[in-house]
């Protein structure tokens, strides 16, 4: 392209009309992409808002629930074998619905209507890692 | 752990559930075991790629301590319809009973029109971000950090 077309285009891109698309906030359209499952435009969009920098929207928000999950740490002590848990839920479940329930090794350690009320229960538990929780609909 | 081309795929193996007497569709399911925030019991969760987003019912929420003021409003269509509710950032712990667990942090969404206790694992801003595989013959659920 020449110098003088290159002005021209520079000067075209200035004085063009924004759409309409682009006279709404970096936000409002993040947050239409988002609840319509499109997240990756949405993460796009961002992209894009975050290179711009001048547009004036806290955009922190969407910074921090579009960024990807991040593995903060692997490791720790190996859980025991659910079956037992597992099994108890088929075979009981029908006498517990609406309720928590807690188990550990295929027993039941304690129930009741609420996820408070259970975890205030097992408060002196030893094993409270292993515990497995679970409310029956 | 699981290896591909040589390198590490996951660190962890857990074994899921994958039927439920609390879910009306029969149809097979996967559901893990996770420890939410500084509950230390772990609850069954289903994992779900269908879904967008992953899920946490309210008074899992309250009990957690979850920082709601923090939350990004949303209006999401869910599987029990539209909902209004909030998207935040929830620490998170996949267990392991072979190889290690993984703790992450995920972005779920949170609304108090939601039934208790009834938990997913979606697609985006968690699943889409680490690694998994599932052995449906050995009903073995193999995680691992993103690259």
């Amino acid at each position: 392209m020449s110098k003088r077309a290159k002005k021209a285009d520079t000067m075209a891109q200035a004085l063009r009309k924004p759409t309409q698309e682009e006279t709404r906030s970096y936000y409002d359209r993040i947050r239409e992409l988002v609840e319509a499952d499109r997240v990756d435009a949405a993460r796009a969009l961002l992209g894009e808002a975050v290179e711009k920098g001048n547009h004036g929207e806290n955009l922190a928000g969407w910074q921090r629930v579009l960024a990807p999950a991040k593995a903060v740490r692997v490791g720790g002590k190996k859980a025991p074998d659910p079956t037992p848990d597992f099994q108890w839920l088929k075979d009981h479940a029908d006498s517990y619905r609406g309720q928590w329930v807690a188990l550990l090794g295929g027993e039941l350690l304690t129930h009741g209507p609420t996820l408070q009320k259970v975890v205030d229960d097992l408060e002196s538990h030893p094993q409270k890692d292993w515990i497995l929780l679970h409310r029956i609909h | 752990m699981l290896t591909l081309r040589g390198d590490r795929f996951t660190c962890g193996r857990a074994t899921f559930s994958d039927s439920s007497p609390f879910q009306p569709e029969p149809t097979a399911k996967v559901f893990v075991r996770v420890w939410f925030g500084k509950l230390q019991k772990a609850l069954l969760t289903q994992v779900d790629t269908g879904a967008a987003w992953s899920i946490l019912a309210p008074d899992v929420a309250q009990a957690i301590q979850v920082p709601l003021a923090a939350g990004d409003p949303a209006t999401l269509s869910t599987r029990f319809g539209i909902k209004q509710g909030l998207l935040v950032k929830v620490g998170f712990t996949l267990i392991a009973e072979e190889g290690d667990h993984l703790d992450t942090e995920g972005t779920f969404f949170v609304t108090e029109d939601w039934p208790d206790g009834l938990n997913f694992l979606g697609y985006s801003g968690l699943l889409d971000s680490i690694r998994f595989a599932l052995d449906p013959q050995a009903n073995h659920f193999y995680f691992g950090p993103g690259i």
